[in-house]
This record gives structure tokens, C-alpha cells and sequence, in this order.
């Protein structure tokens, strides 16, 4: 039988990946932690032809509030190989590593479509 | 119920569905449950439990009774002898701690009472929660969750729900949406009221199975949900303590402390919907934080111990291979063989190769190393901790080059450089400083990770390759393939929600956060993140210090350099 394996076109991590290589591109290398899930939940749900690029990343959402722990995991999967860092003592700032020619590295990774996108969502933060 | 009927009609769904529907069928031929009444069953973790005549005639069936074949933590047992503990009891265990909840939610809560019929719910989510899992739990869902097919019906339900349901909870919510399920369940078995929620009840056990809540005339009610698939659901109670028991270990959180702590607020919202939600009362959170701890701890004693990883990557080689040839052919196969049977199937291999391009694959062979705990040695081994960044030519210059573009902008009114981009520019040069002898191990390894089943064949012949050639200029018979050769670098371990708002304020009307009381999310993913280990194993075939030399080379590709390798590998002349 033949064997077709397949996933999602960008995994969660991939894609925090992506999007600390374009902040970097923007030389934005400090974030403050609390803004990425509602950010990058509301560039989803207005950019509906990118909706490929977020099957890997779940998000709950109840009456108030929207969590999503792909993208915090994302985040703590970055930290464990070495992209990027939280600030003591409170950890509210994200400080990302990466230098210009890694952050075009990994962006090199990905189809010209994604990156731009990434670039977009980037100028959020 | 609009999206879960979408999912249910779709081309993609009925396509594995129709599979999953003759196993259904053929698992409860001839099962005509009798009424054997109230049963106590007596269980090391939750002690005597009864359980009422519907529930039993549930466990009853041949569909359930499966489960008792399926390990509850793969193939642990080779190195924890006696976690030899099934999907069975498991199941069972989580129905029991369901109905503990339940009755201490009812204690707890102000002014609220979990309806009769939402309890019958919850109870017969517990006990099918569980019934999708094939061979080896978790351990095949890496196997047919990566074939095509599956991971199209994932997406349908990402598509329609926002929602990443693992693929045994996908398999288990199509069980109980199954005709031949809802028409044994609705004929035979005594479940109260049932002619009222004929339409409503098994898309209900679904949901709350995947992690989806349920909406009912203006309520959400995510307590049912939380309650088997949350932040402190009953099944995680259940297998921190069953797992950790039958592995030996003392692991241990204040289940008491939780159970007195945990409620249902209602929140109401602008649009008139009222959301009931599980919380736990603000002081109850040192038990959420052991329990964390406990998890933590469990994928590092037991679920990512390095014997147990080598283990289930062979069988993840062995059910491919099966697969290839056709062995297994289809979802109901993978339901259909539990552990016993599954390791036995290798025996009609009959010669043929799996996979001629990567060499031959002997999958008795590898049945038999598996059974008899045959297991390929550690070569190499990566972490953040072990490793040293060999610095990079023009770091320094980088460094100071970076200082004076910040004087520049500093010096230039025109760029509107603000203090306040003058204190992050420096926090940043601060961490580029601080990170100077860290290694970027993403850069690294990042290849190495997250790769499906072919993707990491096509891996293992580069290795393979690289072998080889050390072999050739040591003048060495080369006697292996690439299927003795083994990459293991595991996710990371997924500890729970503590950005979700499930604690309840001293004034018992605000939410927050766990990481508003302590900063769970980022104290586990430190612990975490230091407990994370990437793997080469080889075969008895292999020369395990050539197999380490070769490794160091491509994994950290002149960029690093391993603090004290011999003092976790033994064995290699280093």
C-alpha cells in the first residue's frame, strides 16, 4: 500500500518560528508577552484566505476570553532551543535572539507567500 | 450542532467513518447486554466504586472489554515491569473520579446543582472517553494519525471547530456516532431517559470527548467539557495517580485539597448566554500546581524515559511496515489488533521488504527484539544543558557594531529615538550578551524534529550514508541499513492551560488566571525545557563510538560542542 503521510501546512511551532524571524526583521526583538495570543487570534479571524497557515493552532474561546496553548507551548518550545528568552522577575516581555541573517534564514524556510504574511502580522506588535 | 453535523456529513469523515462503522458493528454482534444491576468494582486508585446497571452494560460489551488489551502507557513496561496497566481500568478510573467531582461540585458550589441528566452525560463521556485508542495507546495514534486520510478529517474538525482533536479522541467520537453504537446503546442499554435525547446525546459525548463545549438553551456548559477533556480533568487525575502507582514512583498532589476547592461559576455575558464553568476556588491552587509538577515529572520518570522512546519508535517502524505491506490495511485494523495480537502479524511478512529503496526491514526480527527488550543503545545525545556554542567569527565586531548604530540613533533627533528604545535596545544587546556561549539548538536541530514517518526514512539515509563512509575509511564491513539507525526527538511535553480563567477571586465573583496567582506556564516550561532530550540510538550492528563520531557532526554541524558526553553515554571511546 502506498504510504501518505501528511500534517499541517505550517505546524505551531513553525509558525511562532516564522513570526519571531519577521519581528526581528522589524527590529522588534522585545514583546510584551500578553499580546501575542489576542494578536495573532485577531489577524486570523480578519484574514480568512491565510486560515491554512493556523491549523496547527488551536484557540478556546469562552465568553471572555481567548487562550490558546499551542501558541504558548509554541513559545516555551522557542525557549527550550535557545530562540528566545523570558524576562524575570514577572516574564511579561519576550526577548527574541535571533540575529537578521538567522531571522532570513528561517524565513527562507517558507513559501514567499507565508513569509509576507508573517511580515504583516509582525507589524501588529 | 450545525458544525458537528457538517463534520459528520462530510466526504472526508464518511470516508474513515465507513471503516470505523464495520468494526463497530462487528465488535457488538451478538452482544445482547443483560441486566445485571448495581456492581461494585474495587480499583487501587479510587477504591470500591459502584456502578449502576446502564454503566455496567456499557463495560460489558465487547467494545469496551477491547480496552483491556490495550496498555495504558505503551510499551513502559519494558523499563517500569509492572505499569502493565490497560485502557480498561483507566477508563473506568476516570468515570470514578467523574462522579467524585460531580458530588463535590454539587457541595461546593454556590447556588448551583449538576442536573441528573447532565451526570449521566458526563459519567458515559468518562467511560467512552477512552474507546478509540488502538495498539498501544498513544503510541499507534503517532502511526495512523500521520496517514492522509486521518489527518483530512482532523482538519474538518479544525475547519469547523477551531479545535485540535488528538486522533483518539477523533476515533472515539466517531465509535459513539456510529449507527451500530447508537442503535446497541438505544435498544439494550437501561440509561435513563433516553427516548429524550436520542438526537442529542452521542454528538454530546463526542464534544465533550474532542474539547468542544456544549451550548443548551442559552447556557454554555463548559463544565461538562472540562470535566473530561480541561486543565483538571478527571482522566489527567486519574492516570497521574494509576501511572505513577504502577511505575513505583512517589508522585503525589493533594487530590483532597482539589476536590474541596473545585465549582461551577456561572458567568453571565452581555449577549443573555450564561456560561457555567468548572473553577477552582482561588486557595485550592497549590493542588493545580502539584499536579502540574506531576505531569512534568511523569513524561520525564516514564512517558520520555529513553528506553521507552527507543521502544516505540521501533514499533512505529514495525506498524509502518505492516502497513506498507498491507498487513494493515485500514482504521478498523488498527482498532481491531490490540497489543497482543499486534505484535504476532510480523510473522506473515514472508520475505517481502517494506521498504526495498531504504534496505530490508525484518519486521519478525523487530517483533521479536521489541518483545524480548532487544533494544538499540543511545549513541548520542542533545539538550540546551550539554551543550557549548563554538563562538562564530565577527561575533565581537557584531557586538560593537551594534553599540554604535545605538549611539547613531541615539545621537540623531531625527530618528524620535525615545528612552524607551533606548532601554529596550539595550535589554536586547543585554541578551545577546547573556546568550553569548548558549546554543541556538533550534538552528541545529530544528530538521531533526516534528518529521512524519517518510520524512524521517528519508532522514535516516543521510545518516545512514554518513555511516557508511566512516565505516568505508576504517575499513569496516558495513552490516546494517538505515533501519538500525534511530532519530528520537520527542515534543515537548504539553502541561496544561494556565492562561485559561478558571480560578475563582476571594470575592467569589472575579476570574482569573492560574498565571495571575503563579506563573505556571513559564516555571513548567522552564523545568520543561530542561528536562528535553534529543536522541540517536543505533543497533547492536552499529559501532556505537563511529555512530557517535558521525553523529556530533551532523546533528551540531561544527557549531557546538557537547559539555561531558561520557558522563550519560557509556560505552564510546570519546
Amino acid at each position: 500500500m502506498e504510504l501518505v503521510c501528511a500534517r499541517p501546512s505550517v505546524s505551531s511551532y513553525d509558525f511562532m518560528r516564522y513570526l519571531c524571524a519577521s519581528l526581528v526583521k522589524q527590529s522588534k526583538v522585545i514583546i510584551d508577552l500578553d499580546s501575542i495570543i489576542p494578536h495573532i487570534y485577531k489577524f486570523k479571524q480578519n484574514n480568512a484566505p491565510f486560515k491554512f497557515m493556523f491549523e496547527d493552532i488551536e484557540f478556546r474561546t469562552s465568553i471572555d476570553h481567548v487562550v490558546s496553548n499551542d501558541i504558548s507551548e509554541g513559545i516555551n518550545a522557542l525557549q527550550t532551543f535557545g530562540i528566545v528568552g523570558k524576562l524575570n522577575p514577572k516574564y511579561e516581555k519576550l526577548v527574541i535572539y535571533l540575529t537578521e541573517d538567522e531571522a532570513d534564514s528561517i524565513l527562507g524556510e517558507c513559501t514567499a507567500d507565508i513569509s509576507a504574511v508573517m511580515l504583516e502580522l509582525a507589524a501588529f506588535f | 450542532m450545525g458544525k458537528i453535523k457538517n463534520i459528520i456529513e462530510s466526504p472526508e469523515y464518511k470516508k474513515v467513518e465507513n471503516d470505523i462503522e464495520k468494526f463497530v458493528k462487528q465488535k457488538l454482534k451478538n452482544y445482547v447486554p443483560v441486566d445485571t444491576g448495581k456492581k461494585t468494582i474495587h480499583d487501587p486508585v479510587w477504591g470500591s466504586v459502584d456502578y449502576l446497571d446502564w454503566e455496567m452494560q456499557i463495560i460489558d460489551s465487547p467494545l469496551f472489554q477491547r480496552l483491556r488489551d490495550i496498555n495504558q502507557v505503551g510499551l513502559a513496561m519494558l523499563t517500569y515491569p509492572a505499569a502493565r496497566h490497560s485502557r480498561f481500568e483507566h477508563s473506568l478510573g476516570v468515570a470514578s473520579a467523574v462522579k467524585i467531582m460531580c458530588d463535590k461540585i454539587d457541595r461546593n458550589s454556590d447556588n448551583f446543582r449538576i442536573p441528573e441528566q447532565s451526570r449521566n452525560v458526563i459519567i458515559l463521556a468518562a467511560l467512552l472517553h477512552d474507546i478509540g485508542h488502538c495498539f498501544y495507546s498513544h503510541l499507534s495514534e503517532t502511526i495512523y494519525g500521520e496517514l492522509k486520510d486521518f489527518v483530512d478529517v482532523r482538519k474538518k474538525f479544525y475547519d469547523e471547530l477551531e479545535l485540535k482533536p488528538k486522533p483518539h479522541e477523533i476515533l472515539s467520537f466517531m465509535i459513539v456516532n456510529t449507527n451500530s453504537f447508537k442503535d446497541f446503546f438505544f435498544k439494550y442499554v437501561n440509561y435513563p431517559e433516553k427516548g429524550s435525547v436520542k438526537n442529542t446525546l452521542f454528538p454530546d459525548v463526542g464534544c465533550m470527548i474532542i474539547g468542544k463545549n456544549i451550548e443548551k438553551h442559552n447556557r454554555i456548559l463548559s463544565y461538562q467539557t472540562s470535566l473530561i477533556n480541561g486543565p483538571f480533568d478527571a482522566d489527567k487525575l486519574d492516570y497521574i495517580k494509576r501511572d505513577s502507582l504502577t511505575a513505583g514512583l512517589t508522585l503525589q498532589y493533594d487530590m483532597e485539597r482539589l476536590f474541596t476547592k473545585i465549582q461551577v461559576h456561572s458567568i453571565p455575558s452581555s449577549n443573555s448566554i450564561i456560561e457555567d464553568r468548572l473553577v477552582v476556588n482561588f486557595n485550592g491552587i497549590t493542588a493545580i500546581e502539584e499536579l502540574t509538577f506531576c505531569k512534568i515529572m511523569l513524561f520525564s520518570y516514564i512517558y520520555y524515559h529513553q528506553k521507552v522512546l527507543i521502544s516505540e519508535t521501533m514499533i512505529k517502524d514495525y506498524a509502518f511496515g505492516l502497513y506498507k505491506l498491507n498487513l494493515i490495511q485500514t482504521f478498523s485494523d488498527f482498532l481491531k489488533y490490540t497489543d497482543s495480537d499486534i505484535l504476532k502479524l510480523g510473522e506473515q511478512q514472508l520475505g517481502q521488504n517494506p521498504f526495498p529503496e531504504f534496505g530490508m526491514l525484518n519486521l519478525e526480527e523487530l517483533a521479536e527484539n521489541i518483545h524480548d527488550r532487544k533494544l538499540p543503545k543511545r549513541c548520542f545525545e542533545v539538550s540546551q544543558g550539554n551543550l557549548v556554542a563554538v563562538k562564530a567569527d565577527g561575533e565581537d565586531a557584531r557586538v560593537l557594531e551594534y553599540c554604535s548604530d545605538i549611539l547613531d540613533k541615539c545621537r540623531d533627533d531625527k530618528q524620535s529615538f525615545t528612552p524607551e528604545d533606548l532601554r529596550d535596545a539595550m535589554l536586547s544587546l543585554s541578551a545577546l550578551l547573556m546568550k553569548d556561549d548558549n546554543v541556538k539548538l533550534d538552528l541545529l536541530v530544528g530538521d531533526l524534529r516534528d518529521m512524519t514517518y517518510t520524512e524521517m526514512l528519508t532522514k535516516r539515509k543521510e545518516f545512514y550514508d554518513e555511516f557508511v563512509k566512516a565505516y568505508k575509511e576504517k575499513e569496516k564491513n558495513v552490516t546494517f541499513t538505515p533501519f538500525d539507525i534511530y532519530i528520537v526527538f520527542p515534543k515537548l511535553v504539553n502541561y496544561g492551560a494556565a492562561n485559561e480563567e478558571v480560578i475563582l477571586g476571594k470575592d467569589h465573583q472575579h476570574l482569573m488566571t492560574i498565571n495571575e496567582f503563579v506563573k505556571l506556564d513559564h516555571w513548567a516550561g522552564s523545568f520543561n525545557s530542561n528536562k528535553w532530550r534529543g536522541y540517536i540510538f543505533v543497533s547492536d550492528k552499529i559501532d556505537r563510538s563511529i555512530a557517535f563520531e558521525v553523529s556530533e557532526r551532523l546533528v551540531l554541524k561544527g557549531k557546538a560542542k557537547l559539555r561531558n558526553p561520557m558522563a550519560y553515554l557509556k560505552g564510546i571511546n570519546y
